[in-house]
């Protein structure tokens, strides 16, 4: 061998080795990227500690009312039951500033503050409130604005305190975040002059309304409404307040109420005892403030020892002295709202304290009197972390950005470093059944986003798995018979020229871009069938009748003439067929919509006008049909078969004609009648939902996305079953002829079950095909995640889905990696559907092989 | 009946004697039932609806461009109406009546409002089609005023401010005179805009970007970032002396322009003042001879696939948008090509045949199978977010937060396509190379060739017909598919070509225009529909006429190859 052979042997072995297995890597990274994308999100989440403070900030002697943490994880901040408000750094715990917020009106007597804001609210004993706000204000800052003395005590560390300001240097030079507490009461507002007030919360309304509920000493409770009001000469805000009492809230004997809250949106106010009772107050009409359910919060005889809100203020969060979280949330039914108990979690074992709400998701941090905490995502059920904080909790905070939470007590507080890894979808939210909020039961929901901070993402993948099976289903429904038909009369009835040019147009349609199809269904067929919706239905009734009326006629001609007719001439005079089917559905459109549907299709659909009966009888057409064709084969056909032996053939077809038409009206008649007869029973397929075919109409509608994809299928299936059917041994055929077999008897019972395997795997990959088509149901359906069968609704699949939010999606974030998780979820559906088809395609043709 | 080809006879006990035989004899029933004219019903079907549908995109596609009448009605409420019927159908009113009604595209959307109006049989008094009644496409580039279609009279052609025409036909003259030269100049305008100007701002750009790597590099107080400073200082300094002298060129150029008016009057009387240079095209519609029709047809055609889209992509070309489908195919080939063939050869010729790779086959068919959004999603999750910032951090880090490659792009486009048809090349070669027969190897060996002598001389020869089928349906499949493109670079419109003039002349890192995602973007983002939607049909031709035309040497191809085996098997 030469040199160079031998170099040139070996760089190509090496080269396509190389080139081969790194293309086949490449290939299956696919797969490992995007599992390694999806896979984080069933992470669970961690609480790590941080550090641990000794109380020597505030006094020990004093109660921890509320706490927090800055937007940058570097300060805390609490309020103690004397009014004391202490900010101190989250590294250290060294004190940054300190401030008497209420000064002169001592120590507040009740306090409220709304989770995931600033916005606190402080009743008095002289019966004023004051509404306020407590945060941390930062500011960016550059190296010669600050002061001197702050850039004298800065630390190895990059920090400092100065002067009740925290100053940290940032990355980029020269630049420095001075953060300052930034806390303030408003003016005193005369709730209940002279009477402590004991419970007190609020809420702001949109157009700048201030609600305020409060339940003073006397037993009183009151709400009031505060419109702010500025001076601009003085620049002082005075509010004008309008004053409504609830008459006999409590009466001198009852226990006093233990907590009051009042919803984000000012409707609902609650006041609850330690019992476990609360009642509901109606508080929107503030001339009539009603009760409207007295409800027990908790189970059994356990006591409610903390209650407050979720994020967005209108899920209740109770907790109970055995450790048990409940949410409980107002919902909609006939008599107006009513308090649900969606959730319960058991996640400590001692009396819950506090309760302390994330200001950007479902998550609250929870505490208990024996110094435990627990993280809890309230939606899904979950406890994603628990810890110790070793004393008595009193007060927890949850920072801004979910990467640090805080326990207070007495002896100080401890912070723990927060993972909560992505907390919306847990396996059993994607998956499974979630109450969300203000819905009447547990659903499979799909909304990602929505308009308001407080939106909880619902990113349940059933109603996309749905829609995906729904256009997948319909579209099979349409698309595989058709296919398969075609294809067993492309191989057995047509000469292999004629074959051969059918399938190459056939295949320049499999050619075809998805997103022409999809735009004529959007834009050229769904309007149509808008307009012409029972016409297009008809069609589906009538180019087959008319189909098979003609093949009953033509067995008058003499049989010289029929066979002359077969093959190629045939398909012609079938496709006269689709004319006249469109006229005869054209021509029965107005009357069997002034018989059946009460002379407006849509309408009826709606539900507004006409019976149920017809529903029932479209629903059971087929099945009577399917019932006819059986009965005639194994009724009517031997006998007919055995006297036609002797008839002419004109006679033959007369009875054949007559028969067909007999058996047709018949199960036109058998389905009415058996429909009507269900409808009597009571019934109704339009406002089913659920499996129901039927139900109100829209113009993107499964019709048109089962009827276009089908279409988009059908050369895929007819391709491949036309392959498995050629594929079978002339031979075969030819033993069959000479058995005097016809050449539709051969096709029926030789070819077509020996290539079965082959037209199955042919059925699963259209299946497959149809599983994943992104662009004719992005365009034809609606995309609303509905979980309905109805053929006249809209659907929302996992393709379209990522095709229409990934561009949106947040690197990294849920959303973004639930995205990937449906499309992992397609690229299995569509893997494990072609595996098997590839399986069964080796099988068939090893087994035609054989034969 | 089943079929049973192995069943050895019962040996025992003896069959009993065999019933007498009844006459059978085939009935009319057998020969050609139902079913037979359901299977063929169901075939004509389906050549009915895709012989219908090509039909229709043609008919509808090709349509858009030819000139239509210019209708002008006076409806019963006493107002004028101009413009071309769109659409004429039949309705049923709420009484009960069958009337005509008819969609007309009136124009003059910064005086009606609207761009079509319906207008029903009974609503009108009287209808006509005036000589003089024109058709100006205008476009926005001079002045800020409405662009689209303007029906309309010619009322007089102004040059500075004085009438120098006021009938027709002396317009019309005058028009075609004037016409020319202020395209000319617009023409001129464009390109300095395009190009004088954008190359200012590159450099002024290109001279910041330099300035920021030296300030990473070195830091800001080095003196290496005080000495490119002055650089940067002087290059601004010089770019901004060229942007002057660029738009006092421009600021001629327009004031040429707005010299030369055409002053309209709408159907209602209201008088419009265009720059001939806004003037794409005046149409005489109701004057034109068959000869004229075909000219403003063709026109309007050229105009189609040679220009850049105006209008929210409604009118004007989609020049950028085919040059993006082929740019795109064309990286996805060369990146599709070679990989698949070498893992075809490696998987037929080189590797062990044994499980595991049959089980590496079956799972690249399958491949083929997986849902085209799914490589977009990989596409974007791992060229975009994962190589492209990965690239940007470790050498564009100078044009940050602005990302170059870790955004969709029409490098990252071409590859997740060339991923997605990366079965179809494997599939179709591993064919091709099986159809070699066994024999030509051998016969090559015996005469001591070696392996890859005999891959490169004896196999891939032959296979080569059968990997151009490969290719060719790969491309067929990528220059179609717009799923995966929505997600990794295809956008509604692209200022810049993926490939220009300018140095480094290929920007692969661009996203790009695609006539798939035109034509989703058209039908479904378009304020306009309306109006976009012959656009659609013509664009949607196109792709049809590029796809059916690679298809159809694909199965050339492919024909021709079998004609060739069958017979080498002689």
């Amino acid at each position: 061998m030469r040199k160079s052979a031998r170099y040139a042997e070996r760089a190509a072995r090496l080269s396509i080795t190389l080139g081969g297995v790194g293309t086949i890597i490449a290939v299956s990274l696919i797969f490992v990227f995007l599992f390694s994308v999806a896979v984080p999100l069933f992470g669970s989440a961690k609480l790590d500690v941080a550090s641990v403070h000794a109380a020597d900030k505030g006094d020990e002697q004093h109660e921890v009312l509320h706490g927090g943490v800055d937007e940058y994880g570097r300060l805390l901040w609490k309020l103690q039951d004397d009014g004391h408000l202490y900010l101190t750094t989250v590294a250290e715990g060294a004190e940054v500033a300190e401030l008497d917020l209420a000064g002169a009106a001592g120590a507040p007597t009740a306090h409220a503050m709304e989770p995931g804001t600033e916005r606190i609210v402080l009743g008095f004993g002289d019966g004023t409130a004051r509404i306020g706000e407590i945060g941390v204000l930062s500011s960016l800052e550059t190296e010669d604005e600050i002061p001197a003395g702050a850039l004298a005590t800065k630390g190895a560390d990059g920090h400092c305190v100065f002067e009740e300001a925290f100053y940290e240097w940032l990355p980029t030079k020269g630049l420095v975040r001075v953060s300052r507490l930034n806390a303030a009461l408003g003016e005193p507002i005369e709730v209940n002059p002279g009477v402590e007030l004991q419970l007190v919360d609020r809420s702001q309304l949109a157009g700048g309304e201030e609600k305020l509920v409060a339940f003073s000493a006397d037993g009183t409770l009151g709400v009031y409404s505060l419109r702010a009001r500025r001076n601009l000469l003085t620049g002082e805000t005075t509010y004008k307040v309008r004053t409504s009492q609830i008459p006999e809230a409590v009466t001198g004997d009852d226990a006093r109420p233990s907590r009051l809250l009042l919803s984000g949106n000012g409707a609902s106010a609650y006041l609850a005892w330690e019992n476990g009772q609360v009642r509901h107050y109606d508080v929107r009409d503030m001339d009539a403030p009603k009760l409207i359910e007295t409800v027990e919060l908790t189970a059994g005889r356990a006591k409610l020892t903390a209650m407050d809100f979720l994020l967005g203020s209108t899920t209740l969060l109770v907790g109970d002295d055995h450790g048990t979280l409940r949410a409980w949330f107002p919902v909609r039914d006939d008599d107006g709202l009513t308090l649900v108990e969606a959730h319960e979690i058991d996640c400590l074992d001692d009396a819950i304290t506090t309760i302390a709400s994330s200001g950007r998701s479902r998550i609250v941090m929870v505490g208990d009197a024996a110094g435990r905490v627990a993280a809890v995502q309230v939606t899904t059920n979950e406890v994603l972390a628990r810890s110790d904080a070793r004393q008595p909790v009193q007060a927890a905070a949850i920072s801004p950005k979910e990467d640090l939470a805080v326990a207070f007590g007495a002896q100080g507080s401890a912070v723990w470093q927060l993972d909560v890894a992505f907390p919306e979808a847990t396996f059993g939210a994607l998956f499974g059944k979630v109450w969300y909020e203000g819905y009447p039961e547990p659903g499979y929901t799909w909304q990602s986003t929505g308009g308001t901070d407080s939106f909880e993402p619902k990113l349940s993948l059933m109603p996309l798995i749905y829609g995906t099976l729904k256009a997948t289903f319909y579209s099979m429904l349409f698309g595989a018979p058709i296919a398969i038909l075609a294809a067993i009369y492309s191989s057995e009835f047509l000469a292999a020229r004629t074959r051969a040019s059918l399938k190459s147009l056939i295949e320049i349609m499999a050619g075809l871009p998805s997103v022409v199809l999809g735009f004529l269904a959007a834009l050229v067929f769904a309007p149509f069938v808008q307009d012409n919706l029972l016409g297009v239905l008809l069609c589906f009734l009538c180019v087959p009748a008319v189909l098979l009326l003609l093949g009953q006629l033509l067995r008058f001609v003499p049989r010289t003439v029929e066979l002359r007719l077969q093959g190629t001439p045939r398909l012609l005079i079938a496709v006269l067929s689709l004319p006249l089917g469109i006229l005869l559905a054209r021509a029965l459109s107005a009357p069997v919509a002034d018989g059946f549907f009460g002379g407006d299709l849509l309408a009826w659909l709606d539900g507004r006008v006409g019976g149920a009966a017809p529903g029932w009888t479209i629903l059971l057409l087929p099945v009577f049909g399917v019932g006819a064709v059986i009965a005639n084969r194994r009724f009517v056909e031997p006998r007919l078969r055995e006297a036609s032996v002797e008839w002419s053939r004109t006679r033959t077809a007369a009875a054949g004609l007559g028969i067909f038409l007999f058996l047709s009206l018949l199960t036109l008649l058998g389905a009415w009648i058996a429909g009507s007869l269900i409808a009597w029973m009571g019934g109704d397929l339009r406002s089913a939902g659920g499996l129901s075919p039927i139900g109100t109409y829209v113009q993107r509608s499964s019709l048109v996305v089962g009827f276009v994809m089908g279409f988009a299928i059908i050369p895929v299936i007819y391709t491949l079953s036309e392959d498995a059917l050629s594929s079978v041994p002339n031979h075969l055929r030819l033993a069959s002829f000479a058995t005097g077999a016809t050449r539709w008897q051969t096709a029926a019972r030789v070819v077509v079950p020996t290539a079965a395997s082959g037209i199955f795997s042919a059925l699963m990959v259209g299946l497959g095909r149809a599983v994943g088509e992104t662009m004719i149901v992005l365009m034809a359906t609606g995309n609303t995640p509905v979980m309905e069968m109805n053929l006249f609704n809209g659907l929302r699949t996992l393709s379209a889905n990522i095709a229409v939010e990934l561009p949106e999606a947040v690197k990294d974030s849920t959303h973004y990696r639930t995205l990937f998780l449906a499309a992992l979820t397609l690229f299995a559906m569509t893997f494990v559907v072609n595996t098997l088809a590839e399986s069964v395609r080796q099988h068939f043709r090893k087994r035609a092989h054989q034969l | 009946m089943s079929l049973t080809l192995e069943q050895s006879p019962p040996a025992s006990p003896p069959a009993p004697p065999a019933p007498p035989r009844r006459k059978r004899r085939t009935s009319a029933l057998d020969t050609g039932g139902a079913m037979v004219w359901a299977t063929a019903g169901s075939l004509s079907m389906c050549l009915v609806a895709i012989v219908g549908l090509l039909l229709l995109c043609f008919f509808k596609g090709s349509t858009t461009f030819w000139p239509q009448p210019i209708h002008e009605f006076e409806l019963t409420d006493g107002t004028q109406v101009m413009g071309e019927v769109t659409r004429d159908e039949l309705f049923t009113t709420e009484d009960g009546r069958e009337l005509r009604r008819r969609l007309v595209r009136v124009g003059n959307y910064e005086f009606t409002g609207e761009h079509f109006r319906w207008i029903t049989d009974d609503q009108i008094a009287s209808e006509s089609n005036p000589e003089w009644a024109l058709m100006v496409e205008r476009r926005q580039a001079l002045e800020r005023t409405q662009a689209g279609p303007f029906y309309g009279t010619p009322k007089a052609l102004e040059v500075d401010g004085e009438a120098v025409a006021t009938q027709p036909e002396e317009i019309w003259k005058r028009f075609n005179e004037l016409h020319g030269e202020s395209v000319d100049r617009q023409l001129e305008r464009q390109d300095l805009e395009k190009h004088d100007v954008g190359a200012t701002n590159r450099l002024s750009e290109e001279a910041r970007i330099a300035l920021r790597e030296v300030e990473l590099r070195h830091g800001v107080d080095s003196p290496e970032w005080a000495a490119q400073e002055v650089e940067y200082k002087k290059v601004v300094e010089d770019a901004t002396r060229r942007y002057e002298l660029v738009r006092a060129r421009i600021d001629h150029l327009n004031e040429e322009n707005a010299r030369v008016r055409l002053i309209m009057q709408a159907a209602d009387g209201q008088e419009q003042s265009t720059p001939l240079a806004d003037v794409v095209r005046a149409v005489p519609a109701n004057q034109l001879s068959f000869a004229q029709s075909v000219g403003v047809y063709f026109s309007r055609w050229w105009e189609f696939l040679s220009d850049e889209p105006r209008e929210a992509n409604s009118a004007g070309g989609v020049f950028p948008a085919i040059f993006g489908t082929i740019a795109m195919t064309l990286i996805m080939t060369i990146m599709v090509v070679p990989f698949g063939v070498l893992a075809a050869l490696y998987m037929k010729e080189y590797a062990k045949q044994g499980f595991l790779i049959s089980a590496v086959r079956i799972a690249v068919n399958n491949l083929a199978g997986v849902p085209s959004i799914v490589f977009g999603v990989f596409g974007l999750g791992f060229f975009c977010y994962f190589l492209g910032v990965s690239i940007d951090e470790l050498f564009f880090q100078a044009n940050a937060p602005n990302p170059t490659f870790g955004k969709g792009g029409i490098l990252w486009a071409s590859l997740t396509l060339a991923l997605l048809t990366l079965p179809v090349v494997i599939v179709a070669t591993e064919e091709a190379l099986a159809a070699v027969p066994n024999s030509m190897r051998e016969g090559s060996y015996a005469c001591g060739a070696t392996k890859w002598q005999t891959i490169r001389r004896i196999v891939l020869p032959r296979a080569l017909p059968g990997i151009m089928t490969g290719v060719i349906l790969a491309i067929s499949r990528g220059a179609g598919e717009v799923a995966p493109l929505m997600l990794v670079g295809a956008v509604k419109l692209a200022p810049e070509l993926p490939v220009d003039g300018v140095f480094p002349y290929v920007h692969a890192q661009r996203s790009f225009m695609h006539l798939g995602f035109h034509i989703y973007d058209l039908g479904f983002q378009s304020q306009n529909s309306e109006a976009a939607k012959p656009m659609v049909f013509t664009t949607t031709l196109l792709l049809i006429a590029i796809i059916v035309l690679l298809n159809v040497v694909a199965i050339r191809v492919r024909s021709r190859l079998r004609a060739r085996f069958s017979t080498s098997h002689i």
